[in-house]
């Protein structure tokens, strides 16, 4: 849209048409618009005629052919906005790179004046120039305000032209250079030009080429789209935005439901009672009184805790309705470690596990509870410990190169049966293991070779089983670690006396997980229209090098 | 689109308000948690 500031339909000229020859090759030249057309572009020949007087002087020979596809022809009327519309001029025009082209259409109505539609990869505006100029405001993010509303700068850059035809308000050259700045509000693009003499500021707005189309009657194919138009509307930002709106409706409605049922919960502590496990219990199921649940439906929160350490219990509990024997079961999990590291001191898990039972309906209930764990007390091995060698055993000796015994081994059918003892070289007692039957059984002594007991320990059935202990030189245990079946109890320095397991059971407990639920149903469409949304305005402007969602270098 | 949003939403709502009265809890954290009749093999999975 180079050229004079456009006149508006009141200052307008009656106009009418003309013609004349063209003082270049006689051809005759229509003027659409003669007594506002200041410039005429012979159709025949391309030169560039002044017609602003009827002396019809040529101003620039043969122009350079267009390189787009001019889909309006000149002199094509169509009716778009209500408003009769005639082609009088086209213009191509590119970026200061010729890599960017697009095409420009000068419209012309005697009463409304001039506008222009715009073309460039298939996106179309609808282009007046401003009555008043923008206000620009180069502090932030730059933009551009017109008529109350912002516009942010998206392309600065020159416009050149490459090719004209028809006729124009203004004098115009071929390669005519101006400064462009692009400012955009979907649907809407303010754009200014500036030359040395004057900057024109223009107001586009995006318009869908079916309905260009359609106006102007065009038969050819329209060009193809491509990529998002600097305006172009997204067509995801009005869903997003009643999306939000509505999303704030529900979210506030959530609210008020999940602090009026806050407000109405009872959470009641209709059972609180201890269970304690030590290693004389013969039976690991444990029996909670009977307690009464009030009328209705509602949840139930059991909730347990053990001082465990370093360790962990599993409870598996049962509810069951005493009315009518129906059952529900479940299970919860207590795990508790923490230590100190270079860091300074962790911890993980919790010494406290709760759940919630859904919808339970009112009754007689009682609770059935059965813990298991390495955190339990375990019961010590049921064997004898004490092994004697039996009279009937024939012993079996090795000896060491120097003479001296090395082991002794008392066997009976081929097994070792009973105590065997093992030596240093020197001819000290290294170990004392008792046997039953070829396998390990019953206590066991590791001495050092100055005869100091170093550890002690039991088997059973040939694995370690009950606190295996180790010594110092002065006799002092510095190492006491309990075995079950051959394998270490995690973090036990021996085996736990008693465990006590602290059951609470409420009825009617506020949760937030219905809450938290229905929050996440309510916000996922929002949520994908907004990414949508989003999507769409980074593609708008990653074509750009003001772009808010990339760093880029500004120009200064 | 507004509509089936607006009806979605409202549905939410009232399922949400629903369960709460009742004390239906859509994270039960029980695992297995069926009601039964009761007896050894429902208690020892």
């Amino acid at each position: 849209m180079a050229g004079d500031e456009l006149k508006s339909a009141t200052e307008l000229k009656p106009a009418s048409v003309k013609v004349f020859n063209c003082p270049s090759c006689g051809a005759g030249v229509v003027l659409r618009a003669a007594g506002q057309s200041v410039t005429a572009v012979c159709g025949s020949c391309a030169a560039i005629i002044d017609s602003s007087n009827e002396n019809y002087k040529v101003l620039e020979k043969a122009s350079k052919k267009g390189k787009r596809d001019q889909v309006i022809p000149l002199g094509q009327r169509g009716k778009f906005r209500g408003v009769v519309w005639e082609v009088i001029g086209y213009v191509e025009r590119s970026d200061g790179s010729s890599v960017y082209n697009w095409s420009e259409y000068l419209l012309f109505n005697p009463i409304k004046g001039f506008r222009w539609l715009t073309e460039f990869d298939g996106h179309w505006n609808y282009v007046i120039t401003t009555k008043s100029k923008p206000v620009e405001d180069n502090l932030g993010r730059r933009k551009a305000a017109y008529l109350n509303k912002d516009y942010y700068l998206f392309h600065r850059g020159s416009a050149k032209v490459n090719y004209v035809i028809g006729e124009f308000y203004w004098q115009v050259k071929q390669g005519e250079t101006v400064e462009v700045e692009d400012y955009v509000s979907p649907p809407e693009i303010l754009s200014s030009e500036k030359n040395k003499n004057e900057i024109v500021w223009s107001l586009g707005e995006y318009v869908s080429d079916s309905e260009v189309k359609s106006a102007f009657q065009i038969t050819k194919p329209m060009p193809l789209q491509s990529g998002v138009a600097p305006n172009q509307p997204s067509t995801v930002t009005e869903t997003a935005n009643y999306a939000g709106k509505y999303w704030g409706i529900f979210l506030g409605i959530l609210f008020l439901i999940q602090f009026g049922s806050m407000f109405v919960s009872k959470n009641e502590t209709v059972y609180s009672g201890q269970f304690n496990y030590s290693s004389s219990d013969t039976e690991k199921l444990k029996v909670s009184p009977q307690f009464e649940l009030g009328q209705g439906m509602s949840n139930l929160e059991v909730s347990v805790s053990a001082a465990v350490q370093n360790n962990w219990v599993e409870v598996q509990s049962e509810l069951v309705n005493d009315d009518n024997g129906e059952s529900e079961d479940f299970e919860q999990g207590i795990e508790y470690y923490s230590g100190y590291d270079s860091d300074g001191s962790w911890s993980e898990g919790s010494q406290y596990s709760s759940l919630i039972l859904s919808s339970v309906p009112s009754g007689r209930y009682h609770l059935n509870i059965e813990a298991s764990g390495p955190a339990l007390p375990i019961l010590s091995p049921t064997i004898s410990v004490d092994v004697v060698t039996p009279e009937n055993t024939v012993a079996k000796n090795s000896y060491w190169q120097n003479g001296k015994l090395k082991s002794v081994e008392p066997v009976l059918n081929e097994k070792i049966e009973g105590i065997a003892k093992y030596y240093f070289e020197n001819g000290q007692l290294n170990k004392e293991i008792g046997y039953r039957n070829g396998e390990k059984n019953g206590k066991y002594t590791i001495y050092a070779e100055d005869g100091a007991v170093q550890q002690t320990g039991i088997h059973l059935n040939g694995q370690l089983n009950g606190n295996v202990k180790w010594y110092d030189p002065k006799g002092v245990v510095t190492r006491d670690v309990y075995y079950n079946n051959g394998v270490q109890v995690p973090n036990s320095s021996a085996s736990a006396t008693s465990l006590t397991l602290n059951v609470v059971v409420k009825r009617d407990v506020t949760t937030w997980s219905n809450f938290l639920w229905a929050l996440f149903l309510i916000s996922f469409f929002p949520i994908l229209v907004l990414w949508r949304n989003r999507s769409f305005e980074m593609s708008r402007w990653s074509q750009s090098d003001f772009s808010p969602y990339y760093q880029h270098q500004e120009e200064n | 689109m507004k509509k089936a949003f607006i009806v979605y939403g409202t549905a939410i709502c009232l399922i949400f308000a629903y369960a709460n009265y009742n004390g239906w809890t859509i994270a039960d954290s029980v695992k297995s948690g069926k009601w039964g009749p009761h007896g050894h093999s429902a208690y020892h999975k």
